[in-house]
């Protein structure tokens, strides 16, 4: 018979260190999501797809705050307790919900919120995600000098405020960070070709207005406080 | 054949079959399978985006593609009569893009007839009645299905400190029309967050 012993037993060894290669690779491959413990639990109303998009924006998140080099390796990403709500704005067909999930193996935390719709028209049908950093009195294991998606984009932008353009004129303040992590300017000492020469100053520093929240301080709108028909 | 000659054989199948296994294997792990569905459309093409190059040409609804996970794609398409051509970004955490193509720009002029902006002007001087005292209400545009409206308030009388330009969203709701924004300088998307983020994008366009 050609199968002898011998060659059954070479085959064997050859098929075993295969599979060990293989169930190596399994074990070790880069995985580009955090699984977050207790997800099902607490999140209700969302997708598979709106959880596979929040593991891998937490994902994402933590990458840009882990060593140089290094890629997060994350097995124990838990939701708070007490951290998660959820509501229905009814007359925006709305889940608004937000959890803080800590990884102690890391040392680091983050704010999660989410908005999704049921609704086809709503621009929300999708879903939408935002991870980022908490104030420093809820960081249990102390400050990481956190930086999430919108404070990466935005410091060297911060930077270049206060900006102020005489012959604009206009004078554009840098004045915090809005609920989604929003940048919020005001332009001040100005005139409507100011304020229109302060918009084009933004444009120029690849901003686009509609991503900003802008107090034109000086300009009395008067608009703002007539009824809302929608 | 002698047995050692075919034991080496084997063992070469053997490894040859792990390395194409493997592979096959990470050819998975480093792209999947996006389908793609749309309406509406003459020709849809999936393009590498840092090169622009065409990877392949969609040519029915619900088909799929491959793509490699790190890399950023988008789908070019082209609208039949009536329907807009663009651009869509390829979410690769997504299992399925669907295309629905907004009307094409001369369709939305031409459902912009007189009669339909003197009703939607109404309603704008119903939400806003002193608008006509400083300000001239522009033509507008209608957006997406015609569903949404876009204008502008001119300031007319005379240059001042508080003479902007101001601009405004309308939606049209079972049939009837309402004001969705105050009117503004610009509209951003967070105190906005009903709006359509491309209707706002363009209105802050023409505002700078």
């Amino acid at each position: 018979m050609i199968y002898d012993k011998k060659f059954l037993r070479i085959a064997g060894v050859v098929l075993g260190v295969a599979v060990v290669i293989f169930a190596l690779f399994i074990v070790f491959r880069k995985s580009d999501t955090i699984v977050i413990g207790g997800y099902d639990d607490k999140v209700h109303n969302l997708t598979s797809a709106n959880r596979d998009f929040i593991f891998k924006s937490l994902y994402n998140t933590v990458s840009i705050n882990m060593p140089k080099g290094e890629s997060p390796n994350v097995n124990d990403a838990v939701i708070r307790k007490g951290s998660d709500s959820q509501v229905f704005d009814k007359s925006r067909n709305l889940y608004e919900g937000e959890f803080i999930v800590d990884m102690k193996s890391i040392e680091q935390s983050y704010h999660i919120s989410y908005l999704r719709s049921d609704d086809e028209n709503n621009v929300y049908i999708r879903g939408d995600t935002f991870i980022t950093c908490l104030p420093e009195d809820e960081l249990i294991y102390g400050d990481f000098d956190c930086v999430d998606m919108f404070s990466e984009q935005d410091v060297s932008l911060k930077d270049q405020f206060p900006y102020v353009d005489i012959s604009g004129p206009f004078k554009i303040t840098y004045t915090g960070e809005g609920e989604h992590g929003e940048m919020k300017l005001a332009v001040t000492n100005s005139t409507p070709d100011g304020r229109k020469n302060a918009l084009k100053w933004l444009r120029s520093k690849n901003i686009d207005p509609t991503d900003v929240v802008i107090d034109y301080f000086g300009y009395d709108n008067p608009f703002t406080k007539s009824i809302r028909g929608f | 054949m002698k047995k050692s000659v075919l034991i080496i054989i084997l063992i070469a199948v053997l490894i040859l079959a792990s390395v194409v296994g493997f592979m096959t294997f990470r050819h998975f792990q480093s792209g999947k399978y996006i389908a793609v569905k749309f309406s509406n459309l003459e020709e849809v093409s999936l393009i590498e985006f840092k090169t622009s190059r065409q990877v392949r040409l969609i040519e029915h609804t619900g088909d799929s593609v491959y793509i490699n996970k790190d890399w950023r794609y988008q789908l070019k398409y082209t609208g039949s009569d009536g329907y807009a051509s663009g651009y869509i970004d390829v979410d690769n955490s997504k299992d399925e893009v669907v295309i629905k193509p907004h009307y094409s720009d001369k369709k939305l002029e031409s459902m912009l007839d007189t009669e339909k902006v003197a009703l939607i002007h109404l309603v704008i001087k119903k939400s806003y009645p002193d608008v006509d005292k400083n300000y001239v209400v522009q033509k507008g545009q209608l957006h997406h299905y015609g569903e949404w409206y876009t204008t502008s308030f001119v300031y007319k009388k005379g240059y001042n400190f508080n003479s902007d330009t101001l601009y405004v969203v309308l939606k049209e709701v079972n049939g009837r029309w309402q004001t969705a924004t105050i009117p503004s300088i610009t509209l951003d998307r967070f105190t906005n967050p009903t709006i359509p983020v491309d209707i706002l994008r363009q209105v802050n366009n023409s505002s700078s």
